[in-house]
């Protein structure tokens, strides 16, 4: 199997099997991220396209310094960042705030449903953090980047990072498990 | 999320927030919920338009010829032999039978026609790159050819690469049967008798190529074949044709050889760029995509 810097010097002399290749072997890294991190399976497929089509025109100057997938997962995380700076996302942001205040007739059972349904929780729990901590999170559980690596695609330090995950954690458990049953435990464990 | 992710995860956790690490930062019923946030990833159809849009940025070398340099050429041409000699193990057996039997024949009738011996090397010299043709094609036709492609040769590079090797083992054949007949019956010049030859080869071997690239490759090589038969039947029953054609000015003959190779080239560069196909469904993308699921 190639590695994916040969298959960069094969895109670089015109290989479409190389890029074809390249782009689907971290599709779905970049895909589940931006998912994650956006929320949106429509939105995350653009800008997933649009993170590929960075990719491509930033590779003539690509230095293989480091793993090529935390390079475009830079890229995927400045991306994102552009997003939510965008015009486009603060119009998507007032319509779904409008669209929520429409009553649903179905609202309730939806309410249960959804109550039960741990993967939705969990990702609103997720899109929930604020984007900081949520960038953290995602990276070091999903795509099991360590501090040292986040902090580098990221562009903060290392000790942002590890307060930023602490406080990510610290909120999923609220969200997720409760106050009270996260004071519980705590008791608990000090007993112990 | 698989199981593999789950571990990685958490020993992530453990192993890089040890200096943060607290009993009340890890629970595993927060993990176990996390685990069930799967990505439902698009559909392939709407990954392979991804990729479309994409193509226009991959450069496109043969439109710049200044990014190609001479090293490259010289890399290209070293990898199309590479490829050529990996590939032989992959000609049919009728292929290595036919060109066998070919020789054989070719041999056979040279030592024992009395009478003008150059008549069955020129008869005998186009057949086996005419028979080679089907194999060059095999994979076009037959829809075999993306099974056979590993991910760093292109199909035009594998079909390429099959012609310069039935090109090369023609002019082997050949010159191996004027050899043997110039040693066996010692009343014919070995240059002679390859002079002789290597027109109408590079003749019909240009042709049978510009006719395989517009129909079916079968089809066109049982056409060359009966054509070349033909004339060979036409040759036989008037020989005096046969004095007049070898007996054409030399600066004629060395015109209409020159015209056969560019032609020949030309088909061979034709193929390169015409069959663009992109193989699908036999490269190895090493993704690992439930990882992110």
């Amino acid at each position: 199997m190639l590695s994916d810097e040969e298959l960069i010097t094969e895109i670089r002399s015109g290989s479409q099997a190389a890029m074809e290749m390249l782009v689907k072997r971290h599709y779905a890294m970049i895909f589940s991220y931006i998912y994650r991190k956006i929320g949106n399976h429509h939105t995350a497929y653009d800008l997933t396209q649009e993170v590929f089509i960075k990719m491509m025109q930033s590779l003539p100057s690509y230095q293989s310094h480091g793993k090529f997938e935390h390079w475009l997962l830079k890229i995927a995380v400045n991306h994102c960042l552009d997003y939510y700076r965008s015009k486009q996302y603060r119009n998507s942001h007032v319509q779904d705030e409008l669209d929520e205040t429409i009553p649903d007739a179905h609202s309730n059972v939806w309410d249960l449903f959804q109550l039960h349904d741990q993967q939705e929780q969990a990702k609103q729990a997720v899109l929930a953090l604020p984007e900081h901590q949520r960038d953290a999170i995602i990276l070091n559980y999903y795509h099991g980047l360590k501090i040292r690596e986040i902090a580098d695609v990221t562009g903060a330090n290392e000790s942002t990072i590890k307060s930023r995950i602490r406080a990510g954690i610290s909120r999923l458990k609220k969200m997720l498990l409760g106050e009270e049953e996260l004071r519980d435990g705590q008791e608990q464990r000090k007993q112990g | 999320m698989g199981k593999s992710r789950e571990n990685k995860g958490k020993s992530v956790w453990v192993d890089d927030m040890d200096d943060v690490k607290d009993l009340e930062y890890f629970d595993s019923e927060l993990e176990s919920i996390l685990q069930q946030y799967c990505v439902e990833l698009p559909e392939e159809q709407r990954i392979n338009t991804t990729i479309d849009v994409l193509r226009q940025y991959v450069p496109d070398i043969s439109e710049n010829p200044r990014e190609v340099s001479m090293m490259s050429y010289w890399r290209r041409w070293i990898n199309l032999w590479k490829i050529a000699a990996a590939d032989i193990g992959m000609f049919s057996k009728l292929y290595w039978i036919s060109c066998l039997i070919l020789f054989g024949a070719g041999v056979w009738m040279g030592v024992t026609v009395q009478q003008m011996p150059a008549i069955v090397v020129i008869l005998f010299s186009p057949l086996p790159f005419v028979i080679g043709l089907i194999e060059v094609f095999k994979g076009r036709e037959q829809g075999v050819l993306e099974m056979e492609l590993a991910c760093k040769v292109s199909a035009q590079e594998l079909m390429l690469s099959r012609l310069l090797f039935i090109v090369m083992n023609s002019l082997i054949l050949n010159t191996c049967l004027s050899g043997l007949m110039f040693l066996v019956r010692g009343d014919i010049s070995f240059w002679g008798l390859t002079w002789t030859w290597f027109t109408p080869f590079i003749i019909v071997a240009s042709s049978s190529l510009w006719l395989a690239m517009r129909i079916r490759c079968t089809v066109s090589s049982m056409v060359t074949i009966s054509i070349w038969m033909a004339v060979g039947m036409i040759l036989l029953t008037r020989p005096d044709m046969l004095t007049r054609m070898m007996d054409l000015h030399i600066l004629i003959t060395i015109l209409v050889n020159a015209v056969a190779v560019y032609l020949l080239f030309r088909q061979g560069w034709k193929l390169l760029r015409n069959h663009t196909f992109i193989a699908e469904g036999s490269l190895s993308y090493g993704a690992n995509d439930s990882e992110y699921f």
